[in-house]
């Protein structure tokens, strides 16, 4: 018998845990909205633009949310918003969730971190903080988010940051707007000693409004900034080389409504942020009732003759089933825009001999939904 | 006089995914949380109210087929490590 605390590393723990929670379908991880409005008016953002006023998470149902969540097994807790500094009880639902024992993560712009919010942190710290940085400017800084000497104003939140020893790391969504800085931000993190990530797809808004996808790099754009990004490609063999790459018709093969769950303002329910599509409602049912719901989401399978169902490359795909349903209406959709991309990664990474997905030449079955109209239309086009 | 513990308010206790848990609130660890077993998860239970080594050790024995001798080393072992993690409270009491 010992009763000691063994002393296992951090990692391990979270790897042992997360081993579990995949067999058992524990929700490890929860990712919840707590504002949908934001300081920023930033042009591809796909959740704040539709937001109403209205659109908050109260104290109350943070609570109810809490409550269910702690009792199904979450451990890490991901604040997110719209901008979650512009939440007047944001205090209050941050430390109702820390003092319950999650592990707390920050989704923020920074601009309103200064002294007070700082101290705030160092006395209840999060686990890591997440800040979208936008450029190395306060022009760029404007032209992205339409908000005047921002970029100073994130430089001294970082500076904040770092003063007290917080865990911080610095994401970019690359697109038009922002791609030609994306190696330089890289090199800012990188000399703050933090960490820095970029994704390359740009969602539209959450009611259909495709706009944002006019900023979507084409697959080739991609393609160069990896090159740069990652000489040789070698995070992405890296990547690739941890995973099981037999083709499969399950549509999801993530942790989403497996290990991890979205919610939003309203308690609407979805396997992951990306997804906006809710399938129940965590104020109003009982979390098994929801949890069930998602579950059943996830065990989708693709429609026969599916191009993806034949994929080797879905461990290094440019989307996902929740990019896919965003763009295509249903996760078991096809975005040729995304395979385009992938199939182009695969080519530079010597996996495939064109990099031109399959479907261009023998086309997309026609029972497989695609984008449609003006989305199809805001894509941009295929390869150049 | 007895030296009596119980558990602080700087650790949150979870039991998730099969483990047992000390979730810390404040960042003066290294670590932001911590593993115990079983049977530390029971003394941690334990020490909701003061306790003193003693009945710690009789609450194992209450629960284990254990030696007194065991059972006391490995609370007095759990009660330093928690000490040094600054999870516990100590107080001194007149027997």
């Amino acid at each position: 018998m010992t009763c000691v605390i063994p002393s296992i590393p951090v990692d391990t723990l979270r790897d042992r845990m997360g081993s579990r929670a995949m067999a058992e379908r524990i929700p490890l991880w929860a990712h919840v909205e707590i504002i949908a409005t934001c300081n920023f008016k930033c042009q591809h953002c796909y959740i704040a633009p539709c937001a109403e006023r209205e659109d908050i998470m109260t104290p109350a149902q943070a609570r109810v949310l809490f409550d269910k969540l702690e009792r199904a097994g979450t451990l890490s807790l991901l604040l997110t918003g719209g901008e979650v500094l512009t939440h007047k009880n944001f205090k209050e639902i941050y430390l109702e969730a820390k003092r319950r024992g999650f592990l707390l993560y920050v989704n923020t712009n920074a601009y309103l971190i200064g002294e007070r919010w700082a101290d705030f942190f160092a006395e209840w710290p999060p686990e890591y903080i997440s800040i979208s940085l936008y450029g190395l400017s306060n022009e760029r800084y404007q032209e992205v988010t339409g908000i005047p000497n921002a970029f100073a104003k994130v430089c001294k939140a970082l500076d904040l940051l770092s003063e007290r020893g917080l865990t911080y790391g610095l994401k970019c969504p690359a697109m038009s707007l922002t791609v030609d800085e994306i190696p330089a931000m890289n090199d800012f993190a990188k000399a703050r000693g933090v960490s820095f990530r970029y994704d390359s797809i740009i969602n539209p808004q959450e009611k259909g409004d495709v706009s944002p996808l006019h900023l979507q790099l084409a697959p080739k754009k991609v393609i160069e900034l990896e090159e740069v990004m990652s000489p040789g490609m070698k995070e992405f063999h890296d990547y690739y080389g941890r995973f099981n790459n037999e083709p499969s018709s399950q549509v999801y093969r993530c942790g989403g409504g497996r290990i991890v769950l979205a919610v939003n303002v309203h308690g609407g329910v979805s396997t992951c942020l990306s997804s906006r599509q809710a399938v129940g409602n965590l104020f109003e049912q009982p979390f098994d009732e929801v949890w069930a719901m998602l579950g059943g989401k996830v065990t989708k399978k693709f429609p026969d003759g599916h191009p993806c169902a034949s994929c080797r490359f879905r461990s290094m795909c440019a989307g996902c089933p929740a990019t896919v349903e965003q763009v295509a209406g249903l996760p078991e959709g096809y975005v040729q825009q995304y395979c385009a991309i992938t199939h182009l990664r695969a080519q530079r990474m010597g996996l495939h001999p064109t990099g031109i997905p399959r479907t261009v030449t023998e086309g997309i079955p026609s029972h497989v939904r695609t984008p449609m109209g003006a989305t199809a239309r805001a894509l941009p086009v295929l390869v150049s | 006089m007895t030296a009596e513990f119980k558990r602080g308010d700087r650790f949150v206790y979870r039991h998730i995914a099969g483990e047992h848990l000390l979730v810390a609130l404040h960042q003066d660890r290294a670590a932001p949380l911590f593993t115990f077993s079983p049977t530390g998860a029971s003394l941690w239970h334990e020490l909701a109210d003061w306790r003193s080594a003693e009945r710690l050790t009789a609450h194992l024995l209450d629960q284990y087929d254990v030696s007194r001798e065991d059972a006391l080393r490995d609370v007095m072992e759990f009660l330093e490590q928690l000490s040094s993690l600054n999870a516990l409270e100590t107080r001194e009491v007149a027997p």
